[in-house]
């Protein structure tokens, strides 16, 4: 299941119970920190949010809601809040998160910290570091647009024109990048290049910061 | 003659008092011993913290800290709640102890027991640590060493040394030598740390894919992993000589052994490594003193220095040869723990039935041995198997591979150990 319909589902299961810039505020903390993890980590989720009353005194009921509908798939689900999320940011002047704002420079970004990581891998090891993480992208639900322009990529052609990818997806799809890489070159060389690669990003494209393709939610 | 009289009088009027007199004091020189090998003990921690955080990647050094610091936490407040009762309260069933729950208003020397079996049962919890470091979610880890301190362990534990308030465990009774705890602590330990490394999986890229190729995966800091070692050492003076309960005469002969089971432990590791052509590590000779230190544990009060040699060489050989296997079975031990404790544990209890001062190589005996070593695998690991199973399928034990990428100082506690020299930024902190 991709990230959109996963949004879409906490959205319809939220508004019932919370709304304004409240609900706004609710969705962001699922965005940042649960978007990329499974199902079976919700329950951390609503209890992050126990301080809120409309939350705490119906956790139960909104988690069971919430499981059936990703159970569901995408009958009777909202539609895809994310404009509105932005808005809400943007209206509070929330500019610490740069990834909804500039969409579009972050895929040069993730393209040269791509290539680079590539370049790292011998050559025998390439194909096997692509289509392993074409693999995992494609089982994780990552947007076949996406997978597509990565593959190009891993293949040392130019990327495709995917402006605005989802920030969460390039995310995920470079972690599979690094665990396809640490499988074949193993961690130790692996953080070094990704390192190298994010550092060299950083330099480059000064708009956006590369390392943030590397954050995660802490805990 | 009316002097000699007189005196003997007074000796005899004056006997009890001096008796008592010297109850008190012996009482208070046994308090002293055992609260100050209880403090050794306690060191030992350290020790570990500072081994098992040098064997890891820096990004993980703060984790394993924070695991080990919370081990001592949190295993001091479940012995104390539960374990303590369960391992040596009334043992009439021979199974489990049913009384001294939550212990207060008992005698001061309960107290002083008490103390000393916390720091063992904060010891048998923190194995599973090293084992599992860099990849475990931390507040899975503390759920599941809660259980092992409050449970797993001190089950076991009854069944050896059990019955100090009446009845008493059923290895005892079969004669079980386990002195200090060779497979009572260590391999108790080391079996809970295979069963969760065996649920968690290995560290990602640990193993080739294709081939199953081992990738080693350099400790960030080996000072730290000797500087671990030494203090594991000096703390084993108190976990073994504190084991006499006692502030006796037999301690120097517990030391004594405990020191050249230590050292011929390490020229274990240095031989084996030299014969079979593996490259002589610092982490692997450290190892082979830890496991000679294990090994020497069940049976340092019962052997003569001579075994005791044999027994702490065997063991460092035993470390880097388990070490080599768990390798081959793709079991992602980071520290090493389950040989050095688990394998090394074994090898010491049954040394502990071979090499009896007057009663050596007694056949029945190294059976009742093997009844132990068996009875500690069978108890320890299904049901640490079964607890890291059950924390998989609820919370989740394991963390996802970003996570893992970046680092869990960061993921788990948004903190980094060495924010000014970590040159590998693989991990973004705001």
């Amino acid at each position: 299941m991709n990230i959109n319909t996963k949004r879409r589902a906490v959205y319809t299961v939220l508004s019932e119970v919370l709304d304004g810039d409240e609900l706004w505020d609710v969705m962001w903390r699922w965005e940042e920190g649960y978007a990329q993890k499974s199902q079976y980590e919700l329950n951390g989720f609503f209890n992050d949010c126990r301080d809120l009353h409309a939350i705490a005194s119906n956790r139960s009921q909104l988690y069971r809601d919430l499981i059936g509908l990703l159970m569901r798939g995408t009958s009777g689900l909202k539609a895809d809040p994310i404009s509105q999320m932005e808005a809400y940011r943007q209206r509070n002047g929330i500019l610490d998160n740069p990834v909804t704002l500039n969409t579009h420079e972050w895929m040069p970004c993730f393209s040269a910290v791509v290539q680079e990581l590539m370049l790292q891998v011998p050559a025998a090891q390439v194909q096997q570091v692509r289509m392993q993480a074409e693999e995992q992208a494609q089982q994780r639900g990552v947007t076949p647009d996406l997978v597509y322009a990565f593959s190009m990529l891993a293949l040392g052609k130019s990327s495709t024109n995917l402006l605005s990818p989802d920030f969460g997806e390039l995310k995920t799809l470079l972690n599979l990048v690094y665990v396809a890489m640490c499988e074949q070159l193993g961690p130790v060389a692996t953080d070094r290049i990704l390192s190298q690669a994010i550092e060299r990003a950083r330099k480059k494209f000064k708009g956006v910061d590369a390392r943030l393709l590397l954050q995660h939610r802490t805990r | 003659m009316r002097r000699l009289a007189v005196v003997f009088i007074g000796c005899l009027i004056g006997l009890p008092a001096q008796a008592e007199e010297s109850v008190v004091s012996t009482l208070a020189a046994d308090t002293i011993w055992v609260v100050t090998a209880a403090a050794l003990v306690f060191f030992m921690q350290a020790g570990f913290a500072l081994l098992e955080a040098g064997m890891s990647r820096a990004k993980n050094s703060v984790n394993v800290m924070m695991k080990n610091y919370m081990d001592v936490c949190l295993g001091t407040l479940m012995f104390w709640l539960v374990g303590y009762g369960l391992m040596f309260g009334n043992n009439v069933t021979g199974y489990f102890g049913t009384s001294h729950f939550m212990m207060s208003g008992a005698e001061p020397w309960d107290y002083t027991v008490l103390l000393f079996q916390t720091m063992f049962a904060a010891t048998a919890v923190t194995i599973c640590s090293g084992s599992m470091a860099e990849r475990t979610r931390y507040d899975a880890y503390l759920v599941a060493s809660a259980v092992i301190a409050a449970f797993i362990y001190p089950v076991f534990g009854s069944w050896v040394w059990g019955g100090l308030y009446g009845g008493s465990g059923w290895l005892a009774n079969m004669g079980f030598i386990d002195f200090a705890g060779s497979t009572v602590v260590h391999s108790v330990g080391a079996w809970c740390a295979l069963a969760g490394i065996m649920v968690l999986g290995p560290r990602t890229g640990r193993f080739s894919r294709e081939t199953g190729e081992a990738r080693n995966i350099p400790g960030h800091n080996l000072s730290l992993v000797a500087l671990g070692g030494f203090i594991l050492w000096l703390g084993w003076f108190g976990f073994n000589g504190g084991s006499t309960l006692a502030a006796t005469a037999d301690i120097g002969l517990i030391a004594l052994n405990t020191q050249l089971a230590a050292g011929a432990g390490a020229l274990g590791a240095l031989l084996f490594s030299r014969v079979f052509r593996v490259p002589i590590l610092l982490t692997a000779t450290v190892n082979g003193s830890i496991a000679g230190l294990v090994g020497i544990t069940a049976g340092c009060a019962s052997m003569e220095p001579q075994w005791a040699i044999l027994t702490g060489l065997i063991a460092g050989m035993i470390a880097v040869a388990g070490s080599l296997m768990m390798e081959r079975m793709k079991l992602d031990d980071v520290v090493g723990a389950v040989p050095v404790h688990g394998f090394a544990g074994v090898w010491g209890t049954l040394a502990a039935g071979m090499f009896v001062t007057g009663d050596l190589f007694n056949t029945h005996q190294v059976m009742v041995q093997l009844i132990g070593i068996v009875a500690a695998f069978v108890w320890a690991f299904p049901l640490s198997l079964l607890t890291f199973g059950l924390i998989r399928m609820t919370i989740g034990l394991r963390v996802t591979t970003a996570e893992e990428q970046q680092g869990l100082d960061v993921s788990e506690h948004y903190e980094v150990a060495y924010p000014e020299f970590h040159k590998d930024m693989t991990y973004f902190r705001q």
